[in-house]
């Protein structure tokens, strides 16, 4: 029987504190009788509904996933149109233009596969056995405008992975760009295996919650103006 | 078990870094008509600018690199806070396309600019065309290849005789043009706009994000109150 350590939290950025603004990030945990999906979404800042955005990035997986195992399909590409398809319809009657948000998200099924999807920035971690990775490496892309489900301009702007875990414990970390991009880069992993290992330790989800929360509150205050969302799963 | 403070050491302890490169023409020109004079107040002014400005979200940095007869970096890439500027002088040629190479390797150069900096701000300004050898492919090879293609291009046409279509190629996007200013008077709006754009980019959310409106914005007649 599996046995799944979960723990999120989001955090509102401390310039939309001060300006009034909503937490423009989403997340969604669902476990579903066929496997366990992870979301989390950044609204883009400078769109007038981002955070209606992000909500539906969230809804709309979680329906898409739900449609995709229907059919019995194992192929995560074909997903992504459906994916797209329900996110236009869920923002609709807003612009799409106007509800930017960065999609990330994990599936572990029951059979033991895991899908990653990612498009726009942030990040997600993710263990199979012993081995850290990271399923988008960043690059060079310091000029990184964000792409999101609004602007997608090809497939490939999409990062997809499928890998067969076997029994192997699956660890994911999925994480806006208010943690991903003020985290030490040489120090990332070190951070992510750190949670990992704190989450294990808690007794139920309503604690890692909180201990996730208070990670997140007590940010850095010279990187905490941009809201901030993160999700730590284990399988063992 | 789990410590207090134990991951105070993960996160950066200092604001992402928003790079600004001015790239300023130094040739014997600048020193008619008091163009060296108003250059030189103006950057002074806009240094002075970001100094003022609280930091929340970004880290302004600025680097200044000079084109006359000879190329060189006048300012080294550093906090804008930290900055003492010493006047430019104009002699000389207008090496331009050096400058850009010069430039092109700062940026693309992760020791000085790392990964998580924002989209770096490059201004080009000057009063002529650059003379010097195959300046032409360094332009393209400036604003076509490597982090440089990326950056936020503006650039500053001064005086009738400052070669504006070279200048336009220069600007990232097709809808930006070039700023003109006839009189060295007027300089020093143009890098009102560019310091309030930056200071707006460095409080957002999305440091990233250049608004589009301004693009085609009437530069020498914004009133900078509306940019904050």
């Amino acid at each position: 029987m599996k046995h799944e350590v979960i723990g999120y939290s989001s955090v509102r950025g401390a310039l939309h504190e001060k300006s009034g603004l909503p937490n423009q990030d989403s997340y969604l945990v669902k476990q579903f009788q066929f496997g366990t999906l992870l979301v989390v979404s950044d609204g883009m800042g400078s769109h007038l509904h981002s955070d209606f955005g992000s909500h539906s990035v969230c809804r709309s997986v979680s329906r898409a996933v739900q449609l995709w195992q229907e059919y019995h399909c194992d192929d995560i590409r074909l997903l992504i149109p459906l994916l797209h398809s329900l996110w236009g319809m869920d923002v609709f009657p807003y612009p799409k233009n106007e509800c930017g948000a960065t999609c990330l998200f994990a599936f572990l099924s029951n059979e033991n596969v895991l899908y990653l999807g990612q498009l726009g920035d942030g990040s997600i971690f993710y263990s199979i056995g012993d081995e850290l990775a990271l399923l988008k490496n960043k690059g060079d892309e310091f000029a990184n405008l964000t792409t999101g489900m609004d602007s997608i301009k090809s497939f490939g702007d999409w990062s997809l992975a499928a890998f067969c875990a076997g029994n192997k414990p699956v660890k994911l970390c999925l994480m806006t760009d208010g943690v991903a991009e003020t985290l030490v880069e040489s120090r990332r992993d070190e951070f992510v295996k750190l949670l990992w290992k704190r989450l294990a330790e808690k007794n139920n989800v309503c604690e890692r919650n909180n201990m996730i929360y208070r990670l997140l509150k007590d940010w850095n205050p010279v990187n905490a103006g941009d809201d901030r969302t993160l999700v730590g799963y284990e399988r063992k | 078990m789990e410590n207090k403070n134990e991951f105070d050491g993960f996160v950066m302890p200092q604001p992402r870094m928003l790079p600004v490169i001015l790239m300023l023409d130094v040739s014997g020109s600048m020193s008619y008509d008091a163009k060296m004079d108003e250059l030189n107040s103006s950057v002074r002014e806009m240094l002075e600018s970001f100094q003022k400005e609280q930091i929340v979200q970004a880290d302004i940095c600025v680097s200044i690199v000079t084109f006359g007869s000879e190329v060189k970096v006048h300012t080294e890439l550093m906090p804008a806070r930290d900055i003492h500027y010493t006047d430019m002088i104009a002699s000389g040629m207008t090496y331009m396309g050096r400058a850009f190479d010069v430039a092109y390797d700062m940026i693309e150069d992760r020791t000085k600019i790392p990964k998580n900096a924002y989209r770096p701000v490059v201004v080009l300004v000057s009063d002529g065309a650059p003379n010097d050898d195959h300046w032409e492919d360094k332009l393209t090879k400036f604003t076509t290849t490597g982090r440089s293609s990326k950056c936020d291009r503006w650039s500053l046409a001064i005086g009738a005789d400052a070669d504006t279509a070279m200048l336009k190629r220069f600007l990232d996007h097709p809808e930006k043009e070039v700023c003109y200013v006839e009189d060295a008077a007027d300089i020093h709006k143009f890098f009102r706009f560019i310091s309030s754009c930056t200071i707006q980019r460095s409080q957002s959310k999305n440091p990233n994000q250049v608004a589009q409106d301004l693009f085609t914005a009437d530069i020498l007649n914004i009133n900078f109150d509306s940019l904050r």
